[in-house]
């Protein structure tokens, strides 16, 4: 008999493809009937593939091990909140996940979309994909698939994966890597019917994929410094390289549609920017899930690699060939008006973030190349992307603070004089800070940090002043929200100031110390004293905890930990469970390396500055979401005849300026 | 001070071809070379456990035992080329997390400053091309919201095409 989620599945799949077929002759007839009854077939397909995952979930809280893919990823101890996020522990529930994700974001699509043939085209795209993960969780990956015994327990789930990060980290990461089709969808459908108009349109998607991305990556960063256990947040491994890279090329299509928005150019690159983003996505799950590059967190081996491959060649090949049909269309205008103005800064922010991309790709997947030709899969660690992108960053982070004071058109000659001399004198004060034996690095990431940030602040002013002018009637507030696409972009760059500052104090400026204690020893590192208390083990269901007692003492004040070593019995394996102390600017990360005897090993790290990647991280979302409130909501806040009047002048000068152009 | 400003280049270009030099000049910088201490090597050495991670971010068994070798080695003052190829020669030619800037890694090294350079001549093309048309200031773009499949605008776009 059929197994019911497998049915659910098989049902889907169905109703997805049947979905399609009514929104293609919809669309080549053009008849909105079709695309209605498409759009409903859509809610039932959705049903369907919840109800997959229900009954997915369901499965795992039950601990039904009769299901192989509950078998090899849970157990009947692992606490019920574990067991909800073992679902996405392995391939194929991760795809069913992306499915439903894919689903919802999709009639989310539809939903918000002004409903004519460019939204049309742009669903059956996003609907082929959604065939696409069903047809493979139909033939490779079904993971309703049964057992032929009657196992009494589970493998258990990865003890690394054992955390509340992991409930977020991948459910945001998938919904960021989903989100990039709508994007891409549009910039497709555009390309195909010679609408222009997808720019306008993918921006808030193209923003809404970024916002889910940053979470991802953001909430994976700190999975993997409290985990991970050595201190540090990213190790340059291909599956975070993977998460990467489309965070990347989005980065660069948020700028380089506003270029094709005010002056219709680089029409190519941004539909080849939103490919690589797909392509790059693609990548993703292709490293994380198939094993071809060794990855500290390869955690799901599976068959995807073929069905994977052929979607990444089909929409290469579908890309370049409607590129090639269309080159009449998407044939640009050119960029520049005049070399100082915001449209430079804009395509040499496109260089750098490119760069930054390809150089973390070429170093992902050289270890193909050099299996090819030296016979081995070399490994491409840490210091070659440290090395070959920090130079990029430092650009990038500089050029934050030009691209924010020059103006679009033709901007100011002095104004980029007097950012040169500010720009100079700071580089000039780090370089004299390396000869009082402060590091480079660290001198020069502060004057480029600094000159990034007085530039965000000093626009949120200038700008305010100016809008103050433009909107007498209006108050501040509603001045903000008015213009939120501005103050949320000068927002995300804020954060992304600080994340670049926190990433420098923790990999320039950490400071470890292992250190030998016996029992009631103390020893001082810095302000802190450490006194060792002892130790306990205790069997907790299948896992032995090592745990020791620490007194951390600071100002006279005296705070215990209980750094852990916890020993997996069933996966055998070893993880360690450290303790951070929080501080403004430094962290004091604690890892109990092992017991010997009477004594303790333990790692002390002071980690500075580490909390600005994660303030930063909530700065830049913030910023996103500010950037993303809907414009009704926003109409609703404000004075409607202020934006009837708005609207009225905005057509006037859109009209002025095609008229000068 | 106005002198000084009126010397500075303001051409973008100027300032781009700043940002390449730099870029290039922090890319070929040579590495501070100390006396060989364990601490030069952790970071280009992975454990051999399959873990994938740097030795100096593993705390393992076979982590410990690869640093005990390196320790060795250094003391029988062998350099670090020679430690490394020796430590290849026992857990594998992929421990090595560095790759060298030779042979075929030569690619993987300057791979950056070609796509770098590239980009700037590519950049420099476009600004030398005026022909441009201003359509408006993207922060203006305002969406518009339709509720429904079966509207006006959509028996327009069809006949528009």
């Amino acid at each position: 008999m059929i197994e019911a989620g497998y049915l659910t599945i098989i049902i889907s799949f169905f109703t997805s493809f049947y979905s399609t077929i009514l929104a293609v002759n919809g669309f080549l007839r053009r008849d909105p009937k079709y695309l209605k009854n498409s759009e409903e077939m859509l809610y039932f397909t959705v049903f369907m593939i919840t109800i997959s995952l229900s009954i997915l979930l369901y499965y795992f809280i039950t601990d039904n091990f009769t299901i192989e893919y509950v078998y090899l990823n849970s157990a009947s101890d692992l606490p019920v909140l574990y067991k909800i996020s073992a679902l996405w522990a392995g391939s194929e529930g991760s795809l069913l996940f992306w499915a439903w994700i894919l689903s919802i974001f999709t009639l989310l699509f539809i939903y918000t979309e002004k409903k004519d043939l460019l939204t049309a085209h742009a669903v059956i795209v996003l609907l082929t994909f959604q065939n696409f993960f069903l047809l493979v969780l139909m033939y490779f990956l079904n993971p309703f698939k049964p057992l032929d015994f009657i196992p009494a327990h589970g493998m258990g789930l990865n003890p690394l994966l054992e955390t509340h990060e992991m409930i977020f980290h991948p459910t945001t990461l998938f919904a960021g890597y989903a989100s990039t089709l709508i994007p891409f969808s549009l910039a497709i459908s555009g390309l195909n019917l010679t609408d222009e108009s997808w720019v306008f349109r993918a921006r808030r998607w193209i923003l809404f994929s970024w916002m889910w991305l940053t979470a991802g990556i953001s909430i994976g960063a700190y999975w993997a410094y409290k985990t991970l256990g050595w201190g540090g947040f990213w190790a340059w491994d291909p599956v975070e390289n993977a998460s990467l890279l489309p965070w990347l090329t989005l980065t660069a299509l948020v700028h380089s549609i506003m270029i094709q928005e005010a002056r219709r150019g680089m029409k190519k690159w941004n539909i080849l920017l939103s490919l690589a983003t797909v392509e790059f996505v693609l990548l993703g799950t292709l490293i994380t899930r198939s094993g071809i590059i060794a990855s500290i967190h390869a955690f799901g081996r599976s068959g995807l690699g073929i069905p994977f491959t052929i979607l990444m060649v089909s929409l290469l090949a579908v890309t370049v060939y409607l590129i090639k049909i269309r080159s009449a269309f998407i044939k640009s205008h050119d960029v520049i008006e005049h070399t100082i103005s915001k449209e430079t800064t804009f395509l040499l922010n496109n260089l750098l973030f490119t760069a930054f991309a390809l150089t973390v790709f070429w170093g992902t997947i050289f270890p193909l190349i050099s299996e090819a030709l030296l016979g081995y899969k070399a490994t491409i660690g840490a210091k070659y992307y440290e090395q070959t992108t920090s130079p990029i960053a430092y650009a990038i982070i500089a050029l934050t603070g030009f691209c924010v004071a020059i103006g679009w058109r033709r901007g100011d000659k002095k104004t980029v004089k007097r950012l040169l001399v500010i720009l100079s004198l700071l580089v000039g004060a780090a370089i004299l800070a390396v000869f009082a034996g402060i590091s480079l690095p660290g001198s020069a990431a502060l004057a480029v940090s600094l000159f990034a940030v007085l530039l965000q602040l000093r626009q949120y002013v200038v700008d305010t002043g100016t809008f103050n002018k433009e909107y007498s009637s209006l108050s501040f507030i509603k001045i903000i929200l008015r213009r939120r696409r501005r103050y949320s972009g000068y927002t995300i760059h804020l954060g992304v100031i600080m994340v670049f500052i926190g990433i420098v104090g923790n990999w320039m400026y950490a400071e470890e110390h292992e250190v030998v204690m016996k029992v009631d020893e103390q020893i001082k590192i810095g302000d802190y004293s450490f006194v060792y208390r002892g130790y306990s083990e205790d069997r907790v269901s299948s896992k032995i905890v090592i745990e020791s007692e620490i007194d951390v003492i600071n100002d006279g004040k005296i705070q215990k930990v209980f750094p852990k070593i916890e020993r997996y019995m069933l996966q055998n394996n070893e993880i360690v469970r450290v303790v951070i102390i929080y501080e403004p600017l430094r962290d004091i990360y604690i890892t109990l390396v092992s017991i010997e005897g009477d004594s303790a090993v333990l790692k002390i790290k002071s980690n500075p500055l580490t909390s600005l990647i994660w303030n930063g991280s909530l700065i830049m979302l913030g910023g996103v979401i500010f950037g993303l409130i809907p414009r009704r909501v926003i109409v609703k806040f404000l004075d409607a005849k202020v934006e009837k009047v708005d609207r009225e002048t905005d057509g006037e000068s859109y009209k002025k300026e095609v008229e000068k152009g | 001070m106005k002198k000084i400003i009126s010397t500075i280049p303001t051409d973008l270009t100027t300032l781009t071809a700043s940002i390449l030099i730099s870029v290039l000049l922090l890319l070929i910088l040579p590495l501070p070379v100390n006396g060989l201490v364990l601490a030069d090597l952790e970071d280009d050495i992975i454990c051999a456990c399959s873990c994938y991670r740097l030795l100096s971010n593993c705390d393992c068994e076979v982590a410990e035992q690869m640093k005990m070798q390196i320790r060795e080695m250094i003391d029988k003052g062998m350099s670090k080329r020679e430690i490394i190829s020796n430590l290849q020669s026992i857990y594998g030619k992929e421990i090595l997390a560095t790759p060298p800037k030779e042979g075929i890694f030569t690619g993987l090294w300057i791979y950056p400053t070609i796509v770098v350079s590239a980009g700037v001549i590519f950049i420099g093309f476009l600004l030398k091309r005026r022909d441009s048309r201003w359509y408006g200031d993207p922060d203006e773009t305002i969406n518009k919201e339709h509720p429904e499949w079966v509207d006006e605008s959509f028996d327009e776009t069809v006949s528009e095409r």
